[in-house]
């Protein structure tokens, strides 16, 4: 196992060397990778696609909305709508917004979205001002850039928080608690890992099962008699580690552990039940808990309600603070999303677009970008000052239900397409795993860079180390051995 | 249903003997020893898990039935193969045993079979999990199965999904509903147990077999069910008849009887179960009878209800008689005029209710012509009819009426309605009027409809495929025209109180799939219909192509036919039942004013016929007459249950449903505007139509005057009975006292001038103005009270036109009876 870690840092450094930059994850990043001087042009690419996807309608003698995609100046010109495309600015081009499902109607109409290749493909032509052949001059636009240029469109460097070679948390000296099991797993809905170590984290029965992902062993047993947990969480730091949960229909927790001594740091008791979603801000000392409809802020030092921020309209189910603690989102189960802001407890914005259930918040690390999950399937991408929609791109056909941000902006998902995927800052599809054997339910990625933990409805847990094809180990936790 | 196994003691001729004997002594004591019977008949107890309840029934010679499975002893003639649990035969060991009941000194015997008693068979989501959740009411559309579900828990109203229902309780809000760590801890347990706080209550406890159900389900790890699970093909429900009677006497002496029900699953394995545990049972009358959750009926005030059992999908009904308890007082021996009496008065001497007497001559006449022709008798008529001496005149006047071109019409207007011609262009109301005139069979003209196809001018029936890119629409209309049922709910969900499910709906709708139309370019103005050989209906839920199923039948070969052609002969064959009833159902209505089934385009499994063997034998007859709806309605009318007075005797004051009196019923629209004009001789102008044409006649459904407006006329929007309305309302009432209709017709008519004309006599003016609009002759003290106001006036004209006036308002006039 020390021989893995030893290998895993030559690589990166190997990497290093090889690119000569300061990013460890550049390496990861195809539009990064790629050479510039692959140019999209309509002659050769972007033509070819519209003849295949779309001049079927927009063609011919009576093209729909009077939008003509085949040929280059009638497709500049665009539609009855007016323009459709924007050089430099695929988010505020029509085209790619409805190409791309982030708005509707979408097109094709009734047909699955095109392949993320193509659309990529769209995008760098946009991206690259709209080139007619490979000899034209780019296009440029008048228009303001959208939001998205000024948050930045990806991290250069990750967050580290001067952290240097530190090692992360590791229990050391924990209760000794024998783990409970049962004849069949349960769907994995609490699933954390520590950002500075190998230690994932899973819900047990009336407990926390603390794995190294490294040795693949149990690393201790956190008890929690509140009930279920339901939900997994670590600081950002790696320093503690919380649960909330509870017996549902009954009563519900929250409860944060030390990850080193095992020891309780805070336990606020909820309403009559299971608290579906919490977190606990930076300084460690405010904890926000989804309370049915109501989102409570509770000090954990004494237990006491602060705030109780009553404005969604049904259950309270992800919730995340900013890196800085400056912001909050929460989202409910009606798909209803809230930016705050963490003085006055006053509402930034609502952020509005979900029409399913949130089923998770990710930050960037660099507490600018926040992105959200949901049961229809998209992920959306907010800027956290305003709270105004950057993005949002289909990830997951039947609904995104695990969400998680690297250290270095990119995302992992996982839904009901059994399928895991990563994305980097532009929503572009990087890697998939997958399909498994029934639903992705939650994923959470490990401290040590580009190991990834997923977690499925039968129970079972599964990490990959890096871009390998295969798990590196698949398991079962607290289900006993037949 | 199977009769569940009878067995009489030998002796029973003895002991009929022997009642005789003590009949003299005793007249209330039982004339003949009860048939025992014992439910069901044979028992196959397959697998572990396989329970089979027993019940023994005793029925009285005079029909009532008793619940004796308390009292009798069950011993298996093998003990070691079942264990008895009170009355519910659990499996032990393999082979064959004899049950033997013994009660009242009687023995009988049900052959048992254990099969597989080692064997568990894992509980299914969709056999074993969902219905459950209907039994426990979750999927009811007041709770989960509203279409927003409760608290964002959703479930398909009455089950319709199975597989969404699935992903809704184990995959969609994941960690929430079930836990398959710790199953009994899901909250799909706590919740409906009450174990937590549950909006809904305590839909069943912990120690009920609908929580073991759910319970194994989860051990299981909540499994979807296998491809090859098998099927529930029928339901059955025993016994198969239940008349409850109380020990003492008066109307509501039957409240402490009751009996149980026990319901079995018959599944496409050949295995069955019984699954009255995990059955909804409803019944349709609970001021006669309730019903337990468990399948216990109760008797309460007499009459008649219809108990439903509802396992999945599947529903089953049983008809369940009230009647008084005590003596029972001798039935009178009814004469009979034909069969439809013999089979009315066999269903009223169970319900022991005794019909009125014979109505007169002058109510008969009047009743005849307005359900035949649609008119009053003429006042020649009339003095014909009461003239006749001869004793088959009733028979005669039939005969004659059917003849009568306004018969035809009258018929002509009822179709229109049913296939909703709305206008005179384009020949569709000439070819049926033309069709009824040449009394064409119905069959054939059915046939000839369902498969028209072309031109619409040159082939008017194509008109009924108006709605041509609408096949729900059309099957819709087909099955409630043609075969009396309605569907609609099956578009969305399982029809809850029938048998419809929503593959019985789109399956149907599939058969008119495949029409097109198109524009006919040497007349523009005309659309042609024909059949395009391509085109499929696709179920909503998973879109899979739905091949064409008749509605309670098969899936039919086609071949390249046209699939309306399949429908069609499908329909119109002579085993089938539906069409044959529904036809015969709709003629009775028209001169009962309700049907057999009621409303006549209602038949479901929760609205069965009140009278089935009757339904059966018109249905029968009209077949056998190769379908002359003439021959049919004299059956109809001839029959002495068509000429009940309708004055109640003291028994069949509550009935509504077994005809034994003849019901008030307000003329319908068109045919109250034709007998007003007819009374006062003075016809209106109908829209553009010639002076004299009927309101019966008129072929356009835009056309309408206020005063068929409002009495309801139907303007044939849909194909719904409920169109036409014969509900007397206030409106109604205004509208012939001060409207311009009454009172203009009687001034602007001639009748008093010519009768004072003709002579002057009060008694023969006031006679005749009663003849010709009630049919009938003044009673002595209207005659006597109104010479006295007739020798006090000043003015006879004008005390004439007030009498006129007056009958013409009168209720006798605007109802028939």
């Amino acid at each position: 196992m020390q021989r893995d870690q030893m290998l895993e840092r030559t690589n990166t450094l190997l990497a290093l060397v090889l690119l000569v930059s300061p990013a460890v994850t550049l390496a990861e990043d195809p539009v990064a990778r790629k050479p510039k001087t692959a140019k999209v042009t309509f002659r050769d690419q972007i033509g070819p696609l519209f003849r295949r996807r779309c001049t079927g309608c927009h063609g011919g003698g009576q093209p729909k909305a009077d939008l003509d995609l085949s040929r280059y100046v009638a497709a500049m010109a665009g539609g009855s709508s007016g323009e459709v495309l924007v050089p430099g600015d695929p988010l505020q081009s029509r085209l790619y917004l409805l190409a791309s499902h982030a708005e509707e109607p979408h097109m094709p109409p009734k047909r699955p979205r095109l392949p993320p290749a193509e659309l990529t493909l769209i995008r760098q032509w946009i991206d690259g001002g709209l080139l007619a052949t490979r000899t034209s001059r780019p296009r440029t636009s008048k228009r303001p850039r959208s939001l998205l240029s000024r948050v930045g469109p990806s991290l250069r460097r990750p967050v580290t928080k001067g952290r240097g070679d530190q090692p992360g948390a590791r229990p050391f000296g924990w209760p000794v608690v024998a783990m409970r099991t049962s004849a069949r797993g349960r769907a994995v809905v609490a699933l954390a890992a520590s950002p500075w170590s190998s230690l994932v984290a899973v819900g047990g029965i009336g407990q926390v099962l603390v794995y190294d992902a490294v040795s693949g062993k149990l690393s201790g047993v956190l008890p929690f008699p509140e009930g279920r947990p339901h939900q997994l969480s670590f600081s950002a730091d790696g320093e503690v580690i919380w649960a909330a949960g509870g017996q549902a229909g009954v009563s519900g927790a929250v409860v944060g552990w030390n990850v080193r001594s095992g020891r309780r740091l805070f336990a606020v008791t909820d309403g009559e039940d299971v608290v579906l979603g919490s977190a606990l801000d930076p300084s460690g000392k405010r904890l926000a808990i989804g309370s049915d409809r109501v989102v409570r802020i509770v000090e954990t030092a004494t237990g006491r309600t602060i705030r109780r921020l009553a404005v969604h309209t049904d259950w309270v189910v992800s919730i995340g603070f900013s890196p800085d603690g400056r912001r909050l989102v929460t989202g409910d189960r009606g798909g209803g999303l809230v930016l705050w802001e963490t003085r006055q407890w006053d509402r930034v914005s609502t952020l509005a677009g979900h029409r399913g259930a949130v089923t998770g918040v990710a930050w960037r690390p660099d507490g600018r970008v926040v992105a959200s999950a949901s049961q229809d399937g998209t992920v959306r991408q907010w800027e956290a000052e305003g709270g105004r929609p950057l993005r949002n791109w289909m990830a997951h056909e039947g609904g995104v239900l695990g969400i998680a941000c690297r250290a270095d902006g990119q995302l992992a998902t996982v839904g009901r397409d059994r399928v895991a995927r990563t994305w980097n800052q532009a929503g572009a599809e990087q890697d998939r795993r997958g399909p498994l054997d029934d639903i992705v339910t939650r994923v959470a990625l490990v401290g040590v860079p580009g190991w990834l933990v997923v977690g499925d409805w039968t129970g079972s847990l599964r990490l990959w180390r890096g871009s390998e094809p295969k798990p590196r180990a698949t398991w079962q936790p607290g289900v006993a051995s037949r | 249903m199977i009769p569940g196994f009878v067995h009489r003691k030998r002796t029973d001729c003895l002991v009929s003997l022997g009642g005789l004997v003590v009949a003299l002594c005793c007249s209330t004591a039982i004339a003949d020893a009860p048939v025992i019977r014992v439910y069901p008949s044979r028992v196959t107890l397959d697998g572990a898990a396989d329970r089979q309840r027993v019940i023994v029934q005793s029925v009285s010679a005079d029909g009532r039935t008793r619940d004796l499975t308390s009292r009798a002893r069950l011993v298996a003639s093998v003990a070691h193969r079942v264990r008895i649990v009170g009355g519910v035969l659990e499996p032990l060991a393999d082979g064959a045993l004899d049950l033997v009941v013994t009660v009242d000194g009687r023995r009988l015997v049900v052959p048992v079979t254990v099969r597989h008693a080692d064997m568990t068979s894992p509980v299914r989501f969709g056999l074993d999990v969902m219905p459950v959740l209907t039994k426990g009411g979750c999927n009811s559309g007041s709770c989960h199965g509203a279409s927003r579900g409760q608290r964002g828990f959703r479930l398909s109203v009455f089950g319709f999904d199975p597989a969404g229902d699935h992903f809704r309780i184990t995959r969609e809000f994941v960690g929430r509903r079930i836990d398959l760590a710790r199953p009994a801890e899901s909250l799909l347990l706590t919740k409906p147990s009450e174990q937590v706080v549950h909006g809904g209550g305590q839909r069943f406890d912990a120690h009920s077999e609908m929580y073991r159900v759910l319970l194994k389900w989860l051990e299981q790890g909540a499994p979807r069910d296998p491809q090859d699970v098998s099927r529930v093909k029928r339901l059955e429900v025993f016994p198969s008849e239940v008349v409850l009677s109380g020990t003492r006497p008066g109307e509501d002496a039957a409240a402490e009887s009751s009996h149980r029900l026990v319901v079995r699953a018959h599944y496409d394995n050949g295995t069955d179960r019984d699954v009255t545990g995990l059955t909804v049972f409803t019944s349709t009358n609970t001021a006669s009878a309730v019903v337990s959750a468990d399948g216990v009926v109760s008797g309460q005030r007499r009459g008649e209800s219809f108990v439903m059992a509802m396992f999945g999908e599947h529903n089953v009904g049983l008809p369940v008689i009230v009647v008084p308890g005590g003596p029972v007082a001798a039935f009178p021996d009814l004469p009979v005029a034909n069969r439809v009496d013999e089979l009315i008065h066999r269903k009223l001497r169970k319900l022991r209710v005794v019909p009125s007497p014979l109505c007169d001559d002058s109510t008969f006449l009047r009743r005849v012509y307005l359900d035949t022709i649609g008119l009053l008798p003429q006042p020649s008529e009339y003095d014909r009819f009461i003239a006749d001496k001869r004793t088959d005149k009733r028979k005669r006047l039939v005969d004659e009426l059917l003849k009568r071109p306004e018969f035809t019409d009258l018929w002509v207007m009822k179709w229109a309605e049913l296939l909703q011609v709305r206008n005179v262009k384009g020949g569709f109301f000439g070819w049926l009027r033309k069709r009824l005139l040449a009394n064409v069979p119905m069959d054939r003209m059915v046939r000839e409809l369902l498969t028209a196809e072309g031109g619409f001018f040159r082939d008017p029936p194509a008109q009924y495929f108006r709605q041509v890119g609408k096949p729900k629409i059309l099957a819709e209309n087909v099955a409630q025209v043609f075969m009396g049922t309605r569907i609609q709910c099956a578009q969305c969900h399982n029809h809850p109180f029938d048998r419809w499910t929503m593959n019985d709906y789109y399956g149907f709708a599939a058969f008119f799939a495949q029409l097109g139309s198109k524009r006919n370019w040497e007349d523009t103005r005309e659309q042609i219909v024909f059949n395009k050989g391509s085109g499929e209906v696709r179920h909503p839920v998973d879109d899979r192509v739905m091949p064409p199923k008749f509605l309670g039948g098969e899936v039919p070969k086609l071949g390249r036919r046209d699939r309306r052609a399949v429908l069609a002969e499908w329909l119109t064959a002579d085993g089938n039942p539906w069409f044959s009833r529904n036809l015969a159902n709709i003629a009775w209505a028209q001169f009962f004013g309700r049907g057999i089934v009621d409303q006549v385009d209602d038949v479901r499994l929760s609205n069965p016929p009140s009278n089935p063997e009757l339904l059966d034998f018109l249905a029968n007859r009209l077949v056998a007459d190769g379908y002359d709806f003439r021959k049919l309605i004299r059956v109809i009318t001839l029959s002495f249950a068509y000429q009940r007075a309708t004055e109640p005797t003291a028994s069949n004051l509550d009935d509504r449903r077994n005809f034994s009196h003849a019901s008030f019923r307000r003329l319908r629209a068109e045919v109250l505007h034709d007998c007003l004009c007819q009374a006062t001789g003075v016809p209106s102008r109908l829209g553009g139509f010639p002076l004299g044409t009927r309101a019966v006649q008129l072929p356009v459904a835009a056309m309408s005057t206020e005063f068929l407006d409002t009495f309801g006329r139907s303007d044939r929007e849909t194909v719904c009975s409920c169109e036409v309305d014969v509900q007397p309302n206030l409106s109604q009432a205004l509208h012939l006292i001060n409207g311009a209709t009454t009172w203009g017709k009687i001034e602007r008519g001639e009748v008093l001038k010519r009768l004072m004309t003709a002579d002057d006599e009060p008694a023969t003016v006031i006679s005749a103005l009663y003849v010709r609009c009630l049919a009938r002759q003044p009673t002595v003290r209207e005659r006597t009270r109104l010479l006295a106001a007739v020798a006090a006036a000043d003015d006879r004209n004008e005390i004439y036109q007030e009498l006129f006036w007056a009958l013409l308002n009168s209720k006798e006039f605007l109802f028939n009876h």
